[in-house]
This record gives C-alpha cells, structure tokens and sequence, in this order.
C-alpha cells in the first residue's frame, strides 16, 4: 500500500513538474557549475562574455551537469529565481527559456539584475548583459523593438559561484517606458503554434462562376476554398479572466439585478490590473464576459450580465461559500486570475479574374433600374420603403446606390445615369467599389424594415473570428453587389421567417419576347437593325450589348423607333455599345414597331461585315418588374 | 506634316481561303478568313450565325449575292461564343446551306 502511494504522489509530482502550463511560466535548466567543488580547471569563476557563459553551461564540460528541468511561474524568475529547483547554494547555474509575445508594438526594454553574472537575448541576440562576479546591486537594460503578437524566444540566464545568489528580470512596454514590471499574459513557455483550419464557402449566385474568383486560390466549382495557409493563428492577450473559488475569506460580493454588480478585494489583484478582467468564472453560478466598471480603492467592481439566478435558487453546488448580506451576496473566496489569450481577428481579401465593368454590364440591367423605379414609385408619398417590389433587405442596401441609409429618387436617378451611360456607379469598378461580402446568417436576417441597421461595407476584403472552440471552421459568406437590385448576381437570401421579409416570389422568367438583328452595307455605310416583338409580354424595358470590331468599325448614332415616350439610351462602351428603352413608370410599354438602327463608318472598304458586328447579353422586364428573356431569332 | 495626317488604310489580313463551307460539317475558323459557297440564282441572301448551344442567333448579314462562286470575310473578334452555327438563307428564308464553324 506504501509503495502504491509513493508511486501515485511520484506521477503527481512528475506532472507538477513536466506540464506544460502555458501563459505566465517558463522553462528552465538548472546546472551544478564548476563541478560542484569551486574547480577552475575548464573555466574561470564568472563569465565575462556570453561565450564564456555558453561554455560554463556546455555539459561537454564534465565540470558542468544538468541537475533539474521543469517549468516555474514567470514571477519566481522575475522576483529572484532562487526558488527554482538548483543545486546547493553556490556553484550552480539556471537557463531560463520562454516565448515572450508581445501586447504593444515598439521598443521593449529588459532589465536584469543578478549576483553573480547574467545575460538576457531575444531571438538569439543577446539584448542585456552583467557579468562577472557580484551583487545585485543595478538593473542593466537593453531595448529591442518588438512587433505585438510576434512570438520570440528569450533566454535569461545567472549563475553564481558563491555568496549571495538572485536573478532579477523585468522589462517595460512601448506605451510606459518607464514603467518595469513582468506581465504574465505576455509570456508563455509552450513552444507551440496554435493551428486552426478554416475553409471559406461563398454561397454565389448561379450567374457568377466561381472559379473567376479567388481567396489566394481560385474557389472551386462549389465556391469554396481552404484559407487555412491564410490565417494567423498566433494567440494574442485578449484580456484577463478571473476564477472566484470558495475559500475562507469573503473577497468578493454581488449585487444583484438583471444586470449584476461584481465587487472584487482589490487586494486580490497583485500585478494584474483591474480594467485588464474581460472574463470571471464565479464559483458555479457564471463563466462569461464582464464589464470593468471602475474601482474605488477597496473594490473593483464589474458588471455581469446576468440575474446570477444560481446564487439565490439554492442550485448552486458552491451554497456553503455564499452568504445572504440582506442587500447583496458575499463569497468565502480565493481570486486567481489569468490571461486570456485568443486568435486574431483573421482576414481574407477576395480577388477576380472578371473584367468588372463587362461584369458590372450583366449585374446591373435595365430590370434592375425598372424594378428600382417601381419599388419607389410604390414606396407611397413617405417614401417609407414598402413598395412591395423588393423581396429581400438586401435590394434596399444594393438600391442604396450612394450608401446615404435610403433608399429613394437619388438612387434610382443614379441608376438611371449608370444605364445611359450619363455616369458610371462608381468611378472605378473594382472589387472595393462594388462587392459586399456578407456572412450568411447576417444576409438572411437584413430584413426590409430593419436593412440600414446593418452594416455591410463594400470591399474585397472580409474579417471574422476563428475563436469558435473548433478545430476547423467553415466560414459562410454571400456575396452582393451595389446595383443588384433584383439580385440577379447576388447571393438569394434564405427565407427564414423573419416578419420583415417578404414571402413575394422572387422574378421569374416566365415568357419570352423575341427579337432580331440583321445587319447590311449600303454604300460606304453600316446598319445593324435590332427589332422588337414583345409577344404578349407589357416590355417596359430593354438592353442590348451589341459588340462590334472597333478596329475595322466607328460607331456613328443610334435612331430609335419606339412607340410611348421612353427613355431610350445608347453608350458606346468602346467595344460594344449599350442600348436600349426604359419606361420607368410603367404607364406604357413598347410593341412590335420598335426597331434600334446602328450606325458604324469604316476606314476600310468593306464588302461585307459578317461577324463584325454581333449580340452579346440582352435583358427586358415588364411592366410588372419580371426580368423577360429575349429569344434572337 | 501633310504625311502625319494622312488617313491611314487599315490592311485586310490575309486569309486563308476555303473551299464550298457548307460541303463541310463544321470548319474551323479564323478572323478575317474568307468563306466561299455557291448559288444558284441572283438575290438577295443572308447569312446568319448562331450560337449552337443555346440556339440565339448573334448576328445575321444580308448581302446580295450572284450565280456562281461567292466569297466573303468572316470576322470572329467580336462575335461571343466559339461554337457556332453559320445559316444560308435566300430572300423567302429557305434554307440554302447549314454548317458548324468554330472560332480557333
């Protein structure tokens, strides 16, 4: 039974000793220096260079020998190290190994103070010395620029030959120069990069082809792409967390309300500053985030949102530790606090191998512009964005064109102008200028009455959180565009019963209207003819994109035939040119006689002109916003 | 200062020529390459060309063509698909050739 006992406390000890407790330790070696009996035979008594040093630790020396290894708290380094596990009390030597991780960017300066000699580096370059033999009498320092979040390797190491023996080390960060401390959450004695996988899924539109887009790597045919070479996965200090124990004083008490007020000893707190607490596990009843209200001395005090129900409904395991004050609940209590440490705010950058402003011609349409018209002229007289035109929230922000918060004329003349080709949507298209990336549960929720509470800026770039507790995430993103207002190209919203969604059918090609194109020189002249029969179909608009040679051909003007009075528009977008009508109130629509006459010169003498000039993508919608499909026939 | 103002003439490429292209099934196709097809009678035709996957038609020609061996340019830079259907028709839209090109 003796045995068993002294082998169980054995394998207790040994994890006390090996374990690898992370943020707030360090590692060390211990070494009998000068084997243990003053000898001098392999080196001299102190070292007075940091060669010196690595020979005294060199275990080829047979003077030298490892005597303990393990781990300490970061404070039993700083505040004199010889309570670390060493031989005797002189002729020894101890290593100590860390990752120092940095809060602040800037210059960090290291002080060191020791008896006898001692040297600190970072990285492998040795930033403070003080050697030889003698008291620790000065800190010596040494600054280093460090970058926060970058993890370095610091060596800090003394030895003493006889006499008194301590080693002392702090340091000061960029904000407070001046200021020498040790912070825990800055240190940590695991060698070990925390890794996360994270595969990005854009859920696009069926009009888009994935493979044109890229996150680092084009997405796949399913739109998605692993972005785990992407992340960062460098733990950074996110606060501090506090665990309320039971224990024998009442260091802590709490008032309660919907909103609770936590009352902590400030003489609990030693080198861990109040404001730092984000988190407090409180015995039983709560584990989450707090809020540092301030603290006045006796107590710093934090607010939980939270009843605490568990401390009065007697649910608690912990019921021995809290006592009723009449007005608050006190806690019998030990408080140890630690830092949190979490993953970086990751970010991804979109990139596409589209020509966006082609693109941006099929994104953006006459059934956009049309349905944006009768989305406001619906809206009533207070333009209160209930024109029952829109199905989804998103219309309203993509409708926004110049992101104002609303949605009204501005916006629909903008669109407008983007369709005649007066002025563009923004002056550049690029991904910045035109894409939203959404995370998925976000896009479902924008709502029609709640949409300009949502912030959805524009950009290729896109930043999420990969502390979810999991090993790999999958990140769901929407992807929208400024102008897709009958989100054409646009992720579709999932319905999800929210009352702020409509429920409407979103447009659908039904019916198509046909059209043709022939094309002919006379003369010294070229024609392309686009005629128009809407079949039965009320068409309030039509787009062409009629391309053409521009190396052989010149666009000259464009003649109209349409019955009503139209806005009829044509661009010459350099290779081809964009033309159409739009009736943006719908009151009447255009019929069989509608025929668009092109004109082009040519430099050359053309006898024919077959595939000079040609129809690219088409679009017209109806008097009741459905986008019609057109048949060339 | 007279020669730097000169219009330039922009070059027809050389090109390759074909025998009748409705004898063949499909023929491959470069920009500027010269398509030969016979006719019968004097008229008015047109050629169009259509997408063969989707069936629209992308452009059509009408040109007066004469008995006997006609020849004209196809141009391809601005046309938007690769696969595509070339059509021969008179004035009554009856069909005189059919065949597939594809753009190279």
């Amino acid at each position: 039974m003796k045995k068993l006992l002294v082998t169980f406390l054995l394998i207790i000890l040994s994890f006390v000793t090996y374990s690898q407790s992370g943020v707030g330790y360090v590692n060390y070696t211990s070494y009998k220096t000068h084997n243990g009996t003053a000898a001098l035979n392999q080196y001299g008594q102190f070292p007075y260079t940091a060669a010196e040093f690595d020979n005294m630790l060199n275990t080829a020396n047979s003077n030298t020998t490892i005597t303990h290894t393990g781990e300490v708290p970061l404070a039993t380094m700083c505040n004199g190290s010889t309570q670390t596990p060493h031989w005797g009390g002189d002729l020894y030597a101890i290593k100590f190994e860390f990752w120092f991780i940095p809060t602040q960017t800037g210059s960090y300066s290291f002080g060191i103070n020791s008896d006898d000699a001692s040297d600190l580096s970072v990285d492998g370059t040795m930033i403070t010395t003080f050697y030889g033999g003698h008291s620790s009498y000065a800190y010596q320092y040494g600054s280093t620029n460090m970058v926060a979040g970058t993890r370095y390797k610091i060596i800090a190491r003394y030895q003493e030959y006889g006499g008194g023996d301590a080693l002392y080390v702090r340091w000061s960060r960029p904000s407070a120069p001046s200021s020498y401390s040790y912070w825990n959450e800055e240190v940590t004695n695991i060698n070990s990069t925390p890794t996360k996988k994270a595969v990005a899924k854009f859920n696009l539109n069926t009009n888009l082809t994935p493979t044109t887009f890229a996150v680092g790597s084009a997405l796949s045919s399913a739109g998605s792409v692993d972005i785990t070479t992407s992340l960062d996965s460098t733990k950074i200090s996110s606060g501090t967390k506090g665990t309320i124990v039971g224990g024998e004083v009442e260091w802590s008490y709490v008032d309660l309300g919907a909103t609770s007020t936590l009352h902590i000893d400030m003489r609990k707190f030693g080198n861990t500053t109040p404001s730092s607490v984000s988190q407090i596990k409180l015995l039983d009843v709560y584990d989450g985030s707090v809020t540092y209200i301030n603290n006045d001395g006796t107590w710093a005090n934090y607010s939980i949102p939270s009843s605490l129900p568990k401390v009065t409904d007697g649910t608690s395991t912990n019921n021995q530790y809290i006592r009723n004050g009449n007005g608050y609940y006190a806690f019998k209590c030990e408080v140890t606090f630690a830092s949190v440490m979490a993953y970086k705010t990751q970010s991804i950058t979109t990139t596409t191998t589209n020509n966006l402003t082609t693109l941006y011609n099929s994104i953006v349409t006459v059934s956009d512009v049309y349905l944006a018209f009768k989305e406001l002229a619906n809206g009533g007289i207070f333009g209160n964005q209930s024109g029952n035109e829109f199905t989804y929230g998103i219309q309203y922000k993509n409708a926004d064109i110049n992101d104002d918060g609303y949605f009204n004329e501005k916006d629909c003349f903008a669109l407008l102008q983007n369709l005649t080709g007066v002025k563009t949507l923004v002056d550049t298209f690029n991904l910045n200028k035109t894409m939203r990336i959404i995370p998925q549960t976000k896009y479902d929720s924008i709502g029609k009455s709640n949409w300009t509470t949502f912030t959805t800026p524009l950009g290729s770039g896109y930043s999420f959180d990969i502390n979810t507790g999991k090993a790999s995430d999958t990140i769901n993103l929407a992807m929208t565009w400024k102008g897709d207002v009958n989100i054409s190209h646009s992720t579709t919203p999932k319905s999800n019963g929210i009352t702020t969604m409509s429920i409407k059918t979103m447009n659908v090609i039904s019916t198509d209207i046909n059209a043709s194109i022939m094309t002919e020189v006379i003369a010294d002249s070229i024609y392309a003819y686009i005629t128009l029969d809407p079949l039965v179909q009320n068409v309030v608009g039509t787009q062409f994109q009629l391309n053409y040679d521009n190396s052989l051909l010149k666009f000259k003007g464009i003649q109209f035939t349409t019955k009503g009075s139209p806005t009829n528009y044509a661009t010459d977008k350099g290779a081809y040119i964009n033309l159409g009508s739009l009736i943006s109130d719908g009151s009447t629509s255009l019929d069989k006689t509608t025929t668009y006459k092109i004109s082009f010169s040519s430099n050359t003498k053309l006898n024919n002109i077959l595939g000079l000039i040609s129809i690219g993508s088409t679009d017209a919608v109806n008097k009741d916003g459905k986008t019609l499909k057109i048949k060339i026939n | 200062m007279l020669s730097a103002c000169r219009k330039v003439e922009l070059p027809i490429p050389v090109v390759p020529t074909n025998t009748n292209i409705f004898n063949s099934k499909q023929t491959e196709v470069t920009d500027g390459q010269i398509i030969t097809f016979d006719l019968k009678v004097n008229g008015v035709y047109t050629l169009t060309i259509g997408d063969s996957v989707t069936n629209q038609v992308v452009t059509r020609e009408r040109f007066t063509g004469k008995i006997g061996e006609n020849k004209l340019i196809l141009y391809t830079k601005s046309l938007p698909v690769t696969y595509l259907y070339l059509l021969l028709e008179d004035g009554n839209k009856t069909q005189i050739g059919k065949t597939t090109i594809i753009i190279k």
